[in-house]
């Protein structure tokens, strides 16, 4: 004991009890895989490798220190952040000593870390590509939000109230910043596990749908060439004054989730506007910077206690069944898109319906590629996809603004 | 310019947000309140789906750079963003 009181950290693996200790190692290791996978790109990197990288220093970096709101106690915490204080003076008092404090106070609450990564959405969406075939995009993307629409009933059945049903529900829309918006206005008490399992899920959309296609559709299906994509080309001035109309309609709809949409059609209407230096400030530093510090906040948060909490076996579990029923049902709209269009669309489309924009269409691209070289459906993948970010979208602002109004 | 559709559009929608606050003007149950907002919800999203129908466009053959995935016109022999050659028939 004398020798581990040297290494704080250390010595806090015998004062804790076993069950956190076990989950500490278990967190860093896990850390380093997800910091290992990213680092491969098995997983998405962007995420993975800061967020693994803060799950497992923070689980390490542990010391027994006073408990801000009452120093006397003294209790297992980090140098990283705290969550759990809502009294504007320990919050004030906190940000002078945990580094990622203010980070985390200014822009994980109020929801503004997602609506600048929804910002950095809107400036690299291409309106013409959804614009080019929309009734099909709008179709696939719908049935790709089954999970979405599936789960809330399943998490109340597994004894979440309605809000905290509907924040996990949202984690089949596979778009990062509507599960933290969602949860946050909905069900804060339940934010952390909801973000952290959204997060770690959406990457593993990225190894794990590969896997589900090859399953449930035949290679010489996967591999279809479609025709080549015609673009409707759209003049900017027209989609500036659609995305302001469309903004204004859906903000008036749903007032709870106007940070969202202003976001996301401010983001198009700088694209359209082609203010370079606006284009390059949002896309290269806005939407990375704020990817880099949500994954990184995000692997911070997991410490053992949050991953120890009774809800979260629950909460990997829907968040699991989510992205399953989303990726079923985009297969089922990709089928029915198949039978109708003469067996002449790739049903793999229906995929790059859960929006997690543009992963799905490049795993929908590869897979196709790899079954038939001379399949090149990106293209036509990123209609769905961008139409998966709308739907969501309005899916996450009806839940958000339903929800409390009509008292389910 | 406005057209048609534009229009239809538009008076849709303006309909679809009334209907979808229209607490704001007569007391409801809720449960006449949600089916009327939900009707008002579909009314204005497909107003706003009808505008978008309205916008002139032109139409374009485009095609993917096998290396980047960029967006090329169908003209192109080398990719604008890698400059590395495209593929001639995709």
């Amino acid at each position: 004991m004398g020798f581990l009181s040297v290494f704080p950290g250390l010595e806090l693996f015998a004062q804790v009890p076993l069950i956190t200790s076990v989950a500490r190692v278990f967190l860093i290791l896990f850390g380093f895989m997800l910091c290992y996978l990213g680092y491969k790109e098995i997983l998405e990197p962007l995420l993975m490798i800061p967020m693994g990288t803060g799950m497992a220093m923070v689980n390490a970096g542990m010391l027994m220190m006073p408990d801000p709101t009452n120093p006397l106690i003294i209790k297992p915490g980090t140098m990283f952040l705290n969550s759990m204080i809502s009294n504007p003076n320990e919050i004030v008092n906190s940000m002078q000593v945990f580094f990622l404090q203010p980070i985390y106070t200014l822009t994980f609450p109020n929801g503004l870390i997602a609506c600048l990564v929804f910002l950095g959405i809107g400036v690299i969406t291409e309106l013409d590509i959804f614009i080019s075939n929309p009734r099909l995009s709008l179709l696939l993307a719908i049935c790709a939000e089954l999970g979405s629409i599936l789960t809330f009933p399943i998490a109340m059945a597994m004894g979440f109230t309605s809000p905290q049903a509907a924040s996990v529900a949202i984690i089949g829309g596979a778009d990062g910043p509507m599960v933290l918006f969602a949860s946050l206005r909905l069900a804060p008490e339940i934010f952390v596990p909801i973000g952290i399992v959204a997060y770690i899920y959406l990457s593993v959309c990225y190894a794990g749908y590969p896997y589900l296609i090859k399953f449930l559709v035949p290679k010489h299906i996967r591999g279809i060439a479609m025709s080549e994509f015609v673009i409707k080309e759209v003049p900017a001035a027209e989609k500036i004054a659609f995305s302001l109309i469309g903004g204004t309609v859906l903000c008036l709809l749903f007032p709870v989730a106007a940070p969202l949409f202003v976001c996301f059609f401010l983001g198009i209407i700088i694209r359209e506007s082609k203010v370079s230096r606006f284009i390059q400030i949002t896309e290269d530093v806005i939407l990375y910077g704020s990817t880099l510090f949500l994954g990184f906040v995000l692997g911070c948060l997991c410490s053992a206690d949050v991953f120890t909490d009774p809800k979260m076996f629950k909460l990997i579990i829907l968040g699991f069944i989510a992205l399953f029923f989303s990726g079923i049902g985009g297969l089922i709209g990709g089928y029915i898109a198949y039978y109708f269009s003469g067996k002449k669309l790739n049903p793999l489309l229906g995929i790059a319906g859960v929006s997690c924009v543009p992963t799905t269409a490049k795993v929908c691209h590869k897979i196709a590629n790899e079954a038939n070289p001379d399949a090149f459906i990106i293209m036509h993948c990123m209609g769905p996809n961008i139409a998966g970010v709308i739907t969501t979208a309005i899916i996450t602002a009806v839940y958000v603004t339903m929800i409390p109004k009509c008292g389910f | 310019m406005w057209n048609k559709k534009k229009i239809q559009g538009v008076l849709l929608a303006v309909i679809g947000v009334f209907l979808a606050r229209i607490e704001v003007f007569i007391t409801l149950e809720k449960a006449q309140l949600f089916s009327i907002n939900a009707i008002g919800i579909i009314l204005a999203l497909t107003g706003t789906a009808l505008y978008a129908a309205g916008m002139p466009h032109t139409l374009k053959r485009v095609k993917t750079c096998p290396s980047c995935l960029k967006k090329n016109y169908v003209e192109a022999t080398i990719c604008e963003k890698c400059k590395k050659p495209l593929l001639k028939k995709q």
